[in-house]
């Protein structure tokens, strides 16, 4: 499983976008995942994979609920 | 003074070149659905798995940053359905599969790029004008 704190900083970052966008936790904890699946397939940085966190999470155009 | 003409490319050259990754941007951004989209057709598959698949036929390496707000959108749309499913003792994987909307969608787009693509050779095609005017 992917460890590596950078990794991890990325996610939180993701995380704290996708709350901000107000994406509920159950879709945020399901596009968390999908993002460690192809990390650890690939081996390679989250930056690299996806870009940064908070274009990744605009570009998701997940489903929120309006504020 | 000009040179003699350069030799045809071999056949290994043609290949490189049939591989080559680095496709204008804006063709893979028009193109990348309808691929995506297909890369479903043999049953459901996963992001690193559809990426691998893309690669191999020459479209070079896509980004899951790319990929995957993609397929995001055609699930929002009713093209793809998602599930996790179990991995051999590793985490689960997330499959994305064609809906018949989806299915059904991919043939028409599939018909209408066909078109698109006869239309776009022939008018690129240098001797369409000599072939073109009337005796």
């Amino acid at each position: 499983m992917m460890q590596n704190t950078i990794e991890e900083k990325w996610c939180d970052e993701l995380v704290l976008e996708l709350r901000i966008q107000g994406v509920s936790g159950a879709v945020i904890g399901d596009t968390v995942a999908s993002a460690h699946e192809l990390l650890d397939d690939t081996g390679k940085h989250a930056d690299e994979v996806f870009g940064s966190a908070r274009d990744y999470a605009a570009a998701l155009e997940l489903p929120a609920p309006p504020a | 003074m000009t040179g003699p003409p350069p030799p045809p490319p071999s056949a290994a050259a043609q290949i490189a070149d049939a591989q080559r990754v680095d496709w204008p941007s804006d063709w893979m951004r028009a193109t990348l659905g309808l691929l995506a989209l297909r890369a479903l057709t043999a049953g459901p598959s996963y992001g690193y798995a559809i990426i691998g698949d893309l690669e191999r036929h020459g479209f070079g390496e896509i980004k899951g940053g790319t990929l995957y707000p993609l397929l995001s959108r055609f699930e929002t749309a009713g093209l793809v359905s998602t599930e996790w499913r179990a991995g051999d003792g590793g985490p689960g994987r997330k499959f994305f599969a064609l809906t018949d909307y989806g299915r059904a969608e991919l043939a028409r787009l599939s018909r209408d790029w066909r078109r698109f693509t006869d239309l776009s050779v022939h008018y690129l095609d240098p001797e369409r004008h000599l072939k073109e005017q009337p005796a």
